[in-house]
């Protein structure tokens, strides 16, 4: 199995700020957020920078230089490393980086790996006319097919997909309401969490529309914030945590449908989570969470019933029937996802990833899941032409009590 | 829509050429592989199914069918847009087979609806460039 032999042994994960500098929200640059994380990452091991032999990051949406991942290597200082690895595929970064990290240790390359992710979307310093967190693709597909026809971001593509489910299968807006109201219950319990406050349904339904259907609940804040984690190989993880964390099964799909018609409400993980389940050994029903990448509640519903635990076309009745909080049948998102999180830029993925490691880890404070063993993890990202998104990764992870031996 | 704020750059992509001056014209062409029969949308340097560089240009009767919409409340990207809230962002599945994403004119953003006929237009504040817009038509 191509993850054996490698262990996810520690994680950290920052605040998150709106960057209003006159409001007097907290600042701190992309390479003050990486330092912070390895700083943490670092002593809660009780390892040294010059043990890492291995380093990964996310190209940030921030502007940044054209040979940005040595350059952050060369300010942290780490020196004469054997690997360094970059990942740029929206919100599927993150876990497609952890994939690759575990296989430069599975392949003997390097021994400890340590990854940061941090992003500015709201920079104060930055220098453009338009004010834009990110630079507008400047080609492509998204210039010249979509741009040109006033499309309005994640907001208005992934709504797309919304609509297509609910006019080809009846979903609710208030079946897609109760992800949103239980993940913000989740982060009222989760202290790194930006929203604190409950909604209910009257909010939801009332919050107003910015893409329809989308409503503002429906949509991820986007904050600064970092996320960080340690990987190294398995016999090496006992001498550094009590609870080493493993990579049971994965499963990938990048660009799921070529296709004349592709179905906007199917996702690569029709495919990739079956792989996952069967690489782990493991049925659906088997896992004690979910930690679904949740740019929007459509696409966790889509995630729901690509991975089995419905039929296609059946989220809507599943989530109203299923208690998706972290003490009921099937908890999803058990911190509060990025949708009450906040979305840390391209290191939103890790929001999904360091939750999952910290149930594992039984870390999860007030919002623990009773006795968790194993859980699924997804990465998505990339928004393709009149389709929902590109980059689709699965990974179940267990510990030492759920790991199959 | 009653501007068009961002035009595509039409010299950046050689190969489309004949889709962008279709557009121009009143127009549209799709591609279809001449090895294996597909048609796809965007343009590609390729097919992407068969990776055939032997393309044919198929010219479109403009008609098809409202796959999905979206109507923007807010600018968040395409800030050039603003003027034009809220308006009507459709993928319309055409009845030669692919899809394009345009938008839904002649009608209020409240009159769209998915499985909706429509009809492309080229007049109005489109007419002569490299865009295409579509209008609700009667089903016959």
């Amino acid at each position: 199995m191509p993850f054996e032999d490698v262990a996810i042994v520690e994680i950290a994960e920052s605040e998150k700020s709106r960057g209003n500098l006159d409001r007097g929200d907290p600042y701190q640059s992309l390479e003050k957020y990486h330092q912070q994380m390895a700083r943490e990452i670092l002593d809660s091991v009780e390892l040294e920078k010059d043990d890492i032999d291995g380093y990964g990051m996310v190209s940030p949406g921030a502007s940044t230089p054209l040979v940005y991942p040595p350059m952050l290597v060369e300010t942290l200082g780490f020196e004469d490393l054997e690997w360094l690895g970059t990942t740029r595929e929206g919100g599927a970064s993150a876990v497609s980086l952890l994939e690759k990290a575990a296989l430069a240790i599975e392949g003997g390359v390097a021994n400890t790996v340590l990854c940061t992710i941090a992003d500015l979307p709201i920079d104060p310093y930055r220098d453009t006319e338009s004010g834009y967190a990110w630079d507008r693709d400047q080609r492509g597909f998204a210039r010249n097919h979509q741009l040109p026809y006033g499309s309005q971001g994640p907001n208005s593509k992934i709504a797309h997909a919304t609509r297509r489910h609910m006019a080809e299968f009846g979903t609710t807006e208030d079946q897609l309401g109760e992800i949103a109201i239980t993940q913000r219950h989740h982060a009222t319990l989760n202290p790194l969490a930006f929203f604190d406050e409950e909604i209910d349904m009257d909010d939801y339904r009332s919050s107003p529309i910015i893409a329809s259907p989308h409503r503002l609940l429906d949509c991820v804040m986007r904050v600064n914030g970092a996320c960080g984690f340690l990987l190294t190989r398995r016999d090496l993880a006992s001498d550094l945590v009590d609870t080493p964390i493993f990579i049971e099964g994965h499963g990938n799909s990048i660009n799921p449908q070529v296709t004349e018609r592709p179905d906007i409400t199917r996702t690569g993980l029709v495919e990739a989570g079956q792989d996952a389940f069967e690489r782990a050994d493991l049925q659906p029903a088997a896992v004690d969470f979910l930690q679904l990448y949740d740019d929007y509640p459509i696409v966790v519903l889509m995630q729901l019933e690509d991975l089995g635990y419905c039929e296609k076309g059946e989220g809507g009745t599943f989530v109203e029937q299923t208690t998706l909080r972290y003490d009921g049948d099937l908890p999803v998102n058990t911190g509060g996802g990025q949708l009450s999180c906040g979305q840390p830029g391209l290191a939103s993925g890790a929001i999904q990833l360091l939750e999952g490691v910290r149930q594992l880890k039984q870390q999860g404070g007030r919002r623990q899941v009773p006795g968790a063993q194993s859980g699924v993890v997804t990465g998505t990202g990339g928004i393709g032409y009149a389709q929902n998104l590109q980059s689709f990764y699965s990974i179940v992870l267990t510990n030492p009590e759920g790991h199959n031996a | 829509m009653r501007e068009t704020p961002v035009l595509p750059k039409v010299g950046q992509e050689r190969y489309a050429t004949p889709f962008y001056e279709g557009l121009e014209e009143g127009v549209i062409r799709i591609q279809e592989c001449a090895a294996c029969s597909k048609r796809q949308h965007f343009p590609r340097p390729w097919c992407q199914y068969c990776a055939s560089e032997e393309t044919t240009w198929v010219e479109c009767s403009g008609r098809g069918v409202v796959y999905s919409y979206t109507v923007p409340h807010r600018v968040v990207e395409a800030q050039e847009f603003e003027d034009q809230l809220p308006y009507v962002v459709a993928i319309i599945e055409l009845d030669e087979g692919p899809r394009i994403i345009s938008n839904i004119v002649g009608c209020s953003v409240d009159e769209v609806d998915v499985d909706m006929r429509v009809g492309a237009r080229f007049d109005g504040p489109a007419a002569g460039k490299p865009l295409v817009w579509f209008e609700p038509v009667a089903v016959r």
